[in-house]
């Protein structure tokens, strides 16, 4: 569904490329994590998804329409909920009415009952509310829309721990494989049972882009104080309880994704990390 | 949500759900909340409940009618039981007899400590 | 909805209308407010200054349908369309001065075209309506009060403001005034397009001294050729017509009204939402 081809970018010709020649391919469904540390450019990636940038090469297509065309009908098809925002000062009702017939699949009792969730009635004034309070309003809003696409920039940023929950269990609630969550963040474990595929980004490149099924065939977490286990793993994290390792998953087994260590091992050792998830058969080369 | 160790979601998930069968807190043929549902109240993926219902279906402990939803099986109680002791056979028993002999206690005191146990526990719920 | 253009359906082109007049209504209806007040406020305040010169001690000086005041009023009005012409000019793109409207403006799902023409017609449009209406009050209001000073105090219309300013052409001279508004918001346009952000000021400080330095040519030349060739060149005949020189300046004016709006329209396209330099 979304087709990053070669895509280069910067935001000014002396500084440095924020992506150079990045690739990457998304489905039609599911729930997406964009990792990476601030400001490797999630932001400015999810920007030129939404046809926000011009690319200074390569083009991104969205169901093969190029997103920078801007054509009314994609863009009514992405939901972009960006990390700041204002909202004009008048009353969520008069927003509705002036923004949701944009959306023709757009739902107000859906909007209702995320704004619930949050704690919020449906008769606030846009222009009075707090931080958080405007996330979860525009998050309800745009849930409510029903766009194919949904894009999230840090989402989890300003929200109060109850808030959070609400924001995973609507998320737990909307995603199915009809519907695709873009969700960049750089706090882990707010999202982490939600995820569905992992990306991963480093600076102008893609580390990782898998399932989370794939990942866990490939390899298993444990927690262990045993250091024979520790010096054969693929990585390792000291923690409390003993320490986190990522190991080859030579049995078949089912373990707990642990996202943490995951995204640690692909900053410390992004050749093993693609060697392990691109090219299968070489697995003996670890 | 989950506790901070290692057994995949979807087993701890199961492993709830178990844990309501045996406190009866599902009874058989009750209808259990759809993948959705369960989801959402637990914050979770969907796939993720999914793939716990599969396994949880697998070994007979619920069953699907298309197009109304996931029941408790019949004699899932047994089933949970059995497993359970299983498990307790494979892992948890050989963990805690390895734990108790560098300790050096008998099978005797055991066995002593297991029937006070027992004693003390049927006083109390009646 | 699914094989509508891209590019041009009017249905989406009244829902951003609504859109973008809802969300800035105060702005809006302060300027409004302002462009339909101060013309009638300047006018009167200056029919009450000015009230000695319809003293009647020279009853037969004055002509039964000439108005002593009629400059003041000329002036005053002029003086307003041009200054709100330049103001609503640049605010057009009002809507991409800060990154997070520009956010709101550019996620919207309508086409820049449609995007383009809804700025246009409550900017450009809307200025025209209430800037005719303005004029029109602030004369009737007036006459209302002040009436009963004289009987020469009278009501000046925009035709007969510019037949005192040329009995030739009244209303050549109307539609020449026209072209120069249409240049003044189409300028102001071009500069809120390029610099949405203090827009009126950048703008005026580019048209002078952009005017500084074209005049600054243009006189160096004439005086170069007075001054090695002892003449500034032929006379053109064709040139001599006053009516001519209208008609040449009031096409020019046009065509580089449009040409701003062209050129604004595709320099909206290339907008992103954060900018690049």
């Amino acid at each position: 569904m979304i087709d990053i081809k070669n895509l280069s970018f910067n935001y000014s010709r002396k500084k440095a490329l924020v992506l150079d020649d990045f690739s990457l391919s998304i489905g039609n469904g599911g729930v997406y994590g964009l990792l990476g540390p601030n400001g490797v450019g999630k932001s400015t990636l999810l920007y030129l998804i939404s046809g926000l940038l011009t690319p200074l090469k390569g083009s991104c297509l969205i169901n093969g329409i190029n997103s920078r065309l801007r054509y009314p009908d994609s863009i009514r098809r992405i939901f972009l909920v960006p990390e700041e925002f204002e909202f004009p000062a008048i009353s969520l009702q008069k927003y509705v009415e002036i923004h949701a017939p944009f959306y023709p699949d757009f739902d107000y009792d859906d909007m209702k009952h995320s704004l619930s969730l949050f704690g919020l009635e449906d008769n606030i004034n846009l222009g009075a509310l707090s931080m958080g309070q405007r996330k979860k309003a525009m998050m309800a809003f745009a849930l409510a829309c029903n766009t194919p696409i949904v894009l999230m920039d840090e989402p989890t940023n300003g929200l109060d721990i109850p808030g959070k929950a609400m924001f995973r269990r609507l998320i737990a609630e909307k995603a199915s494989a009809e519907r695709l969550f873009i969700i960049s963040t750089h706090q882990v474990r707010d999202l982490d049972s939600l995820l569905d595929h992992i990306i991963i980004m480093n600076q102008q490149q893609v580390l990782l882009n898998a399932s989370t099924e794939e990942i866990q065939k490939r390899v298993i977490f444990e927690i262990t104080n045993d250091p024979e286990v520790i010096n054969s793993a693929l990585h390792s994290l000291p923690g409390i309880g003993g320490t986190s390792v990522m190991l080859q998953n030579k049995y078949d087994e089912d373990t707990r994704l642990n996202l943490e260590i995951l995204f640690d091992f692909a900053f410390a050792n992004p050749q093993k990390l693609s060697t392990l998830f691109n090219n299968p058969t070489n697995t003996e080369e670890l | 949500m989950f506790s901070d160790n290692s057994r995949a979601i979807y087993l701890q998930i199961a492993d709830r759900i178990c844990d309501e069968i045996l406190a009866r807190n599902y009874t058989e043929e009750s209808r259990l909340p759809s993948v959705r549902e369960y989801a959402a109240s637990i914050e979770v993926n969907a796939n993720t409940v999914m793939r716990t219902y599969d396994w949880l279906a697998a070994r007979d402990i619920i069953y699907n009618r298309r197009g109304i939803g996931f029941f408790v099986a019949q004699d899932a109680l047994k089933k949970v039981i059995e497993i359970r002791r299983r498990e307790l056979y494979d892992q948890g028993l050989p963990r805690f007899f390895h734990r108790i002999s560098l300790l050096g206690i008998t099978a005797d005191e055991l066995h002593v400590l297991y029937s006070r146990y027992l004693n003390n526990h049927q006083n109390s719920s009646k | 909805m699914k094989h509508s253009s891209q590019t041009f359906n009017f249905h989406r082109l009244t829902l951003f209308l609504k859109c973008y007049i809802g969300e800035n209504k105060r702005n809006l209806l302060i300027f409004a407010t302002l462009m339909l007040t101060l013309p009638t406020l300047l006018v009167c305040i200056g029919t009450w200054l000015g009230q000695d010169v319809y003293d009647i001690q020279y009853p037969s000086y004055y002509d039964s349908d000439y108005d002593p005041q009629h400059w003041m009023v000329a002036f005053v009005c002029f003086s307003q369309a041009y200054l709100f012409a330049m103001t609503a000019g640049s605010r057009v793109f009002s809507a991409l001065s800060t990154k997070h409207s520009r956010l709101n403006f550019f996620t919207t799902p309508a086409s820049t075209l449609e995007k383009y023409i809804a700025l246009t017609i409550v900017y450009v449009a809307g200025y025209a309506l209430l800037m005719f209406i303005s004029v029109n009050m602030a004369n009737i209001i007036r006459v209302g009060l002040f009436g009963h000073m004289s009987n020469n105090l009278l009501m000046v219309p925009f035709p007969e403001m510019m037949g005192r300013v040329n009995y030739s052409f009244p209303y050549r001279s109307m539609v020449l005034i026209w072209s120069t508004f249409a240049v003044s918001i189409s300028i102001f346009t071009v500069g809120s397009v390029l610099w949405p952000h203090n827009s009126f000021i950048k703008t005026l400080v580019a048209i002078i001294a952009l005017s500084i330095i074209i005049g600054s040519l243009t006189t160096s030349s004439i005086v170069y050729k007075a001054v090695t060739l002892g003449s500034v060149g032929p006379r053109f005949e064709w040139m001599d017509s006053e009516r001519a020189i209208m008609n040449l300046v009031i096409i020019g004016n046009f065509i580089s009204s449009i040409a701003c709006m062209v050129f604004a329209y595709f320099r909206l396209k290339e907008w992103e939402v954060i900018s690049r330099w």
